[in-house]
C-alpha cells in the first residue's frame, strides 16, 4: 500500500498546483469581503486577538476554534485578512488530498486528478476557498479525519490511527458542528470493513475521542453557550413563515448548474451498487446524509451545497476514470502515463477486451462528460475566479480610507459591514459583531436592542447604510443627534460622534449643498 | 447550431462510417432544429394555452442556459467526432 501511496504522488500535486495557478491574482489580503459571512470571522478574530476580555460578551453561534487560532495568529503577524483566507486554501488542499486517497482507492492517479478537478471547479467551492469562513474547513477536516481513520482500517495502524483520527475530528468539530456530516459515512466504511461489534467499538471510541477533544476546546474558549451553538440554530427553524421555509429550503439547481459533476456521479452511484467498492459506499453514505439533511435543514444556506459536492466528486472521478480506461485503454501513450492506474483500477495489467458497443458507451459518456463540464462548469468557475478578482478593495474604498483616518481615536465602530471595520483595523462591540438573520428571526435580537447596545458603547464610529437608518427611525433619530456624516459611498454612510468629526460631508460635498442636506 | 451537428453526422457516416457516432450527432443536430423552431413559434405566442405555457416556461429555463447547451453540445461532437475518428485509425 505504501508504495502505491509513493507512486501516485505527483499525482495529487497537480491540481492543487493548477489551482493555486488560477487564484494567484486573487487579492486574498485586500479584498474587503469574499463569500458571505467573510466579515464575521475577520471581525471576531480581530476583536479575540485586540481586546480579548470583551470576548466574553461576544455573540458567537459557532465554536470557538477558528477564532481563536486566527486571532493568535494576528498577534503574532498582524491582523491580515490573508492569513485566515490563506488558512481556508490550505483545508481546501487538505480536503483534496483527503479525497485523492479515496479515490485512488477506487483506481489510481488519474481518479487522484479527477475527483481534484471535479471538487475545486464546483459552484461555490473557489470562494468558499478563498474565504474566511468555516463552512469548508470544518468539512476538510472532518473528511481529513474521517480518511485518516479508513487508512489506519487498511493498514492497521491500531489505537494510534483512531486516536489521530478521533482528535482531528474533534478539532472539526470546534470550527463547524456540520463537521458531525461524516460520522454515518465512517460508521459505514467501519461496518463493511469489519465485524459488526469491531466496528461498533471502533466507531464508539473515535466518537468518544472527538467529543472530548471537542469539550475540551469548547472549556478552553470564552464563553461555551448550547444555546448560542444548538439553540439558536433550532430555534430560528421553528420561527420561519412557511414562505420562509421555502425561500432557505434546498433547492436542485445546484446541480443544474453542474450537470457534468451530477452525470457522472450518477454514473457513479450505478458503479456503487454494482461493485460495492468499500470507498464509493464510503462516498453514496455521506451523499445519503447530505441529502437528509438537506430535506431538514433550515434555514439552508447555498454553501452547504459542499456537502454535496465532496462525496459527488468522488463517485464523479470514479465513473469519469471508468470510461476513460475504457476509451484510451489501447492507447500507448495513456498506458504509458496511467499504466499502474490501469492495472489498479481494473485489476489486470492488460487492457481488457471490449465490445464495440462497450466502446460506444463509454466514448458518448466521455463525451457527455467533457461537453458538460466545458459548457457549463469551466464557464461558470473561470467566472467565479474572474469575479474575485475584481471584488471591491480596502485601498479603493474612500469609506474604508476615511475610518482609518480615525484609528488613534476610536474604541469601537459600529457596523453591519464589519469588513470595513476589520480592513480600517476598528473594533465592533462584542454583541454587535454576528447580526445574523437567525438572531432576528429569533427575537434574541431586535432593532431595539442595537440601540442599546450602541448608547452603552458609544462607538465613536457608526457606518450604516441609507436603508437602516430609514427603516429604524430611532436609531437614525438617536445618530443625527450625536454623529456627523463625513463620507459616503454606494449606499452606507460614514457616521462619527460630534466632539471628533472632521470635514463633514455637508461643508464639503457640493451635492449635499445643493440638495440642503 | 444544430444544422453544424447535422452536417457533423453525415459526414462521420460518409468518412468513417461509425454508426453510433453518426447517429448521435444527426439526433443532436436534430433536437437543436427542434428547438430552434420551438423557440422561435412559441416565443411569440402572446396567450398560450396551459400546454403552450408549460411548454414555454421549460424553454424559458432552457433559454437561461443556452449558451451553456451549445458550448457542451459544440464540445460534445468534437469529442465524438474525434474518437470516432481514432478509432477508425485504429488508435484507440
Amino acid at each position: 500500500m505504501r508504495r502505491h501511496w509513493n507512486s501516485t504522488i505527483p499525482y495529487y500535486l497537480i491540481v492543487p498546483v493548477l489551482f493555486l495557478l488560477l487564484v494567484s491574482r486573487c487579492p486574498i489580503e485586500s479584498a474587503l469581503s469574499i463569500g458571505g459571512d467573510d466579515g464575521f470571522e475577520l471581525a471576531k478574530s480581530l476583536l479575540v486577538a485586540r481586546a480579548p476580555e470583551a470576548a466574553r460578551d461576544m455573540y458567537n453561534d459557532q465554536p470557538w476554534l477558528h477564532t481563536l487560532v486566527i486571532g493568535q495568529l494576528f498577534r503574532w503577524f498582524g491582523p491580515h485578512a490573508s492569513i485566515p483566507r490563506l488558512v481556508s486554501v490550505i483545508s481546501a488542499l487538505a480536503l483534496v488530498v483527503a479525497l485523492g486517497y479515496l479515490a485512488s482507492r477506487t483506481g489510481g492517479g488519474l481518479e487522484v486528478i479527477l475527483v481534484g478537478l471535479f471538487f475545486l471547479s464546483s459552484e461555490y467551492i473557489t470562494t468558499a476557498a478563498l474565504a474566511a469562513m468555516v463552512e469548508l474547513p470544518a468539512v476538510a477536516w472532518a473528511m481529513v479525519a474521517s480518511t485518516i481513520l479508513i487508512a489506519s482500517e487498511r493498514n492497521h495502524w491500531g489505537f494510534r490511527g483512531i486516536l489521530l483520527s478521533g482528535i482531528m475530528l474533534g478539532l472539526a468539530l470546534s470550527l463547524k458542528l456540520t463537521a458531525v456530516i461524516v460520522i454515518p459515512a465512517t460508521a459505514v466504511y467501519l461496518l463493511a470493513q469489519r465485524r459488526l461489534r469491531a466496528a461498533f467499538w471502533t466507531c464508539s471510541a473515535w466518537v468518544a475521542i472527538a467529543a472530548a477533544c471537542f469539550t475540551g476546546v469548547a472549556l478552553l474558549s470564552p464563553r461555551c453557550s448550547f444555546d448560542e451553538l444548538w439553540g439558536s440554530h433550532s430555534l430560528a427553524r421553528q420561527a420561519l413563515s412557511p414562505e420562509q421555509m421555502k425561500t432557505w429550503a434546498f433547492h436542485g439547481y445546484h446541480f443544474v448548474t453542474n450537470p457534468a459533476l451530477t452525470f457522472a456521479a450518477g454514473l457513479g452511484l450505478i458503479r456503487a451498487v454494482r461493485r460495492r467498492e468499500k470507498e464509493l459506499i464510503y462516498a453514496t453514505a455521506l451523499l445519503g446524509t447530505a441529502v437528509v439533511i438537506a430535506i431538514f435543514q433550515r434555514p439552508w444556506w447555498g454553501y452547504y451545497v459542499i456537502h454535496f459536492y465532496t462525496p459527488m466528486s468522488l463517485l464523479a472521478a470514479a465513473a469519469a476514470g471508468d470510461v476513460m480506461y475504457a476509451v484510451f485503454s489501447r492507447t500507448k501513450a495513456f498506458t504509458a502515463v496511467f499504466a499502474r492506474s490501469a492495472a489498479h483500477g481494473f485489476g489486470i495489467e492488460q487492457p481488457a477486451s471490449r465490445s464495440a458497443m462497450t466502446f460506444a458507451c463509454a466514448v458518448a459518456g466521455l463525451a457527455m462528460i467533457i461537453g458538460l463540464w466545458s459548457g457549463f462548469t469551466l464557464p461558470r468557475w473561470l467566472y467565479e475566479i474572474g469575479s474575485i478578482e475584481q471584488v471591491r478593495r480596502a485601498e479603493n474604498s474612500v469609506v474604508c480610507r476615511a475610518m482609518r483616518q480615525y484609528v488613534t481615536e476610536v474604541k469601537w465602530c459600529y457596523t453591519p459591514e464589519r469588513e470595513y471595520a476589520f480592513h480600517a483595523g476598528l473594533l465592533v462591540p462584542p454583541e454587535l459583531i454576528v447580526l445574523s438573520i437567525k438572531r432576528f428571526l429569533t427575537g434574541s435580537l431586535t432593532n431595539k436592542k442595537v440601540l442599546e447596545v450602541l448608547k452603552r458603547y458609544e462607538p465613536e464610529l457608526l457606518l450604516l447604510s441609507k436603508r437602516d437608518l430609514k427603516l429604524h427611525g430611532e436609531l437614525s433619530q438617536w445618530v443625527r443627534l450625536n454623529y456627523t456624516l463625513v463620507e459616503q459611498e454606494d449606499i452606507v454612510e460614514l457616521w462619527v460622534r460630534r466632539e471628533i468629526a472632521r470635514n463633514p460631508l455637508g461643508a464639503s460635498d457640493p451635492r449635499l449643498v445643493a440638495w440642503k442636506l | 447550431m444544430g444544422l453544424l451537428e447535422l452536417i457533423c453526422g453525415i459526414m462521420i457516416l460518409a468518412l468513417w462510417s461509425n454508426l453510433t457516432a453518426a447517429y448521435t450527432c444527426t439526433m443532436l443536430g436534430m433536437a437543436f432544429i427542434s428547438y430552434r423552431w420551438l423557440i422561435a413559434t412559441f416565443s411569440t405566442t402572446s396567450e398560450p394555452c396551459g400546454c403552450l405555457g408549460v411548454a414555454r416556461s421549460w424553454l424559458g429555463a432552457l433559454r437561461q442556459y443556452e449558451d451553456n447547451v451549445l458550448a457542451a453540445t459544440a464540445v460534445f461532437i468534437f469529442v465524438v467526432g474525434v474518437c470516432a475518428w481514432l478509432r477508425e485509425k485504429r488508435v484507440l
